[in-house]
């Protein structure tokens, strides 16, 4: 069971789905929603300084108001990284923009590339690919 | 001489019969004088001969030509032929008198000429030789060989440059070197005569020969139009000036010709100023419109990807909801039936916005390549996998000039099309065929269908348009839109025919010349 999945997304409703459908699956202990990728930012930055509350698998969306996807995984980068974290990112979007699943496959940070909307077989897929079962 | 052609500009017509009208006066004054001895005979002009009989008669005949190009109908056709052919032998074999040094006794056969001592009555052999050439001139442009056309648009043309050449000497009175003015081998008005009736004869088909160098709406026609009268004009107007000094004895011959040399410099700077100065005006035109295209373009591909990115958003949150209640909702519950009308609903505005992208994004990327038909044929077959129906290609496909993607799309598309619109009661059968043609290949794909009337043939490639009901046959209008569109980046056309069994026969071209032409 994994201990937080993050989703940023500036479409509320879309948090809300994906929130009900990992809910649904029972994989997740919590669920941390964000709109904006500034203060999903500025949350991991804290989390990873405090050693406490860093999320093994987030969702990212790409097209947002303000920081997009691609800009906040530029600036993951910098935060200050403990290596017993190791976060999975993935991203969740609408774009079937080519052109995006291409960058995708040059990010370094990105483990995946996903079409909204996140349902439960989805969920369990990223679960089972990525974590060990416990 | 196809003189119904509606491409024919009426001002032209005006302009031929004005000509006509003028030429076939100028004939009946001529002739009254010869038939009446009203006494001024000895010619229009003081340093010019009299027009003879027979060369009226001829100018009759070519006034009265011109006026029947610009009617249509056989009976005018045939009466063209026949006066052409008439004024050709009187004028042929007057010139063949003085060629061979006979007398066919043709000089007065109408009436006898008491005014000249040496071949009494004869057309001068300029003037009928000039009648002979534009004759035939006529009679080749009737022709429906192009080549038999040019020939004869290029004679109109000589004929316009030797009676220009006259008319200028005449202008000029230029003397000749045995002191004789070069106007006496032909009247002036009998030189003018042909000068006026080659022009229009030669205008009939502006489109064709050198004419069309005057008639187009491009820009180097709008150059051509501006720039010959003005240069024409200059040369006249220097050449007067050479005339003119010539006479006047103070200046010094080098002197003067260093002058006229100058002022025509002059006057060339002052053309190229002028019509440069509006050519890069219309160029600048032309500049701020293409970026305007450029800009436009770019907007409109942002246009698409945002609308139908924002678009498809609302759209998937509905579907989302949607779910959600329909996990919810009591499956006895008349909702459930209300959740699967906004579900469907919601799908097919999605895949509509999607088509409409895809659609606009068509030939965005212009890269030709040369396209083996024969692997894409095989390649659609391979993904429509039908194994009920008969799809085959009755003959090879070629390798052609295009998108292989955008093509696959296109047979593909057909393909589909002439599937899902079969007949039920027969076994789906679907040939493909192509031919070769000078520029373009014809592709024929021929199903046994339902077939589609013909009101409706041209409206099906339009986008959304469909002939049923969602629920007679799904689909969403855009596939036959797709198709059009395809094949006309490929410089081609696409049309419906009837088949004999009751199905529909897709035609379309493929240009063998398509050239890479890339819009931002």
């Amino acid at each position: 069971m994994l201990e937080s999945v993050m989703l940023i997304d500036d479409n509320k409703h879309d948090n809300f789905f994906h929130e009900t459908a990992i809910n649904d699956t029972g994989l997740a202990k919590s669920v941390v929603k964000y709109q904006s990728a500034e203060k999903a930012l500025g949350y991991l930055s804290e989390a990873m300084v405090n050693q406490a509350g860093v999320p093994p698998l987030i969702l990212l969306d790409i097209n947002m108001p303000g920081m997009s996807g691609w800009e906040f995984l530029k600036e993951y980068q910098k935060l200050p990284h403990q290596p017993q974290h190791q976060t999975i990112i993935i991203m969740l979007t609408t774009s079937n923009n080519p052109n995006d699943r291409e960058r995708a496959k040059q990010e370094p940070a990105l483990r995946g590339f996903l079409n909204k909307a996140l349902t439960e077989e989805m969920f369990d897929e990223i679960v089972n690919t990525h974590f060990v079962k416990e | 001489m196809k003189l119904t052609d509606k491409r024919l500009r009426p001002g032209l017509t005006l302009f031929i019969r004005t000509v006509a009208v003028f030429v076939i006066c100028l004939s009946l004054l001529g002739l009254s004088r010869w038939l009446f001895e009203t006494p001024g005979l000895q010619g229009h002009l003081p340093t010019s001969p009299a027009a003879k009989f027979n060369g009226l008669i001829c100018g009759l005949c070519f006034g009265a030509i011109l006026l029947l190009i610009t009617l249509t109908g056989a009976v005018a056709q045939n009466a063209l032929r026949v006066l052409a052919g008439f004024a050709v032998l009187l004028s042929g074999a007057t010139v063949s008198q003085d060629i061979f040094n006979i007398n066919l006794g043709i000089d007065e056969l109408f009436i006898k000429d008491t005014r000249t001592s040496s071949h009494p009555g004869r057309m001068a052999i300029f003037a009928s030789a000039g009648f002979v050439v534009v004759g035939v001139a006529m009679l080749l442009q009737l022709m429906v060989n192009p080549k038999l056309k040019l020939a004869g648009k290029v004679m109109l043309n000589g004929v316009s440059f030797f009676c220009a050449f006259i008319l200028i000497t005449y202008l000029y009175q230029v003397t000749t070197a045995h002191n004789l003015y070069a106007t006496a081998i032909m009247s002036i008005p009998a030189c003018f005569v042909l000068f006026i009736i080659s022009i229009s004869a030669s205008i009939v088909e502006p489109e064709t020969g050198l004419t069309s160098i005057f008639f187009g709406n491009k820009l180097g026609s709008q150059l051509a139009r501006l720039l010959f009268p003005l240069l024409i004009l200059t040369i006249l107007a220097e050449g007067f000036g050479q005339v003119l000094l010539s006479r006047f004895e103070g200046v010094n011959e080098y002197f003067g010709n260093t002058l006229l040399l100058f002022s025509f410099i002059l006057t060339c700077l002052g053309i190229v100023v002028f019509v440069s100065h509006r050519f890069n005006k219309l160029d600048d035109e032309r500049t701020a419109t293409m970026q305007q295209l450029v800009i436009q373009n770019e907007e409109l591909k942002q246009f698409a990807y945002i609308t139908s990115h924002d678009l498809q958003e609302p759209l998937r949150t509905i579907q989302s909801y949607t779910r959600l209640l329909q996990k919810d909702a009591n499956a006895t519950d008349k909702s459930v039936q209300y959740l699967a009308g906004i579900s469907e609903s919601t799908q097919r505005m999605s895949s509509l916005i999607n088509g409409l992208l895809h659609y606009h994004l068509l030939g965005r990327k212009r890269e030709y390549q040369p396209v083996e038909l024969n692997t894409v044929w095989q390649d659609v077959l391979q993904e429509v996998k039908q194994p009920f129906a008969v799809i085959k290609a009755t003959t090879p496909l070629p390798v052609v000039s295009g998108s292989v993607q955008e093509l696959r799309l296109l047979l593909e598309n057909l393909v589909s099309n002439g599937l899902k619109f079969r007949n039920t009661s027969l076994k789906p059968h679907i040939e493909l065929s192509v031919k070769e043609l000078e520029d373009e290949w014809l592709f024929s794909l021929k199903d046994n269908g339902i077939g589609i009337p013909a009101k409706y043939r041209e409206k099906v490639f339009q986008m959304f348009q469909r002939l049923h009901t969602t629920d007679e046959y799904e689909g969403n209008g855009i596939g036959l839109s797709y198709c059009k569109k395809i094949v006309e980046l490929h410089k081609g056309r696409i049309w419906i025919e009837s088949a004999d069994e009751g199905g529909s026969i897709f035609c379309f071209t493929i240009s063998k010349n398509i050239k890479d032409v890339s819009y931002a």
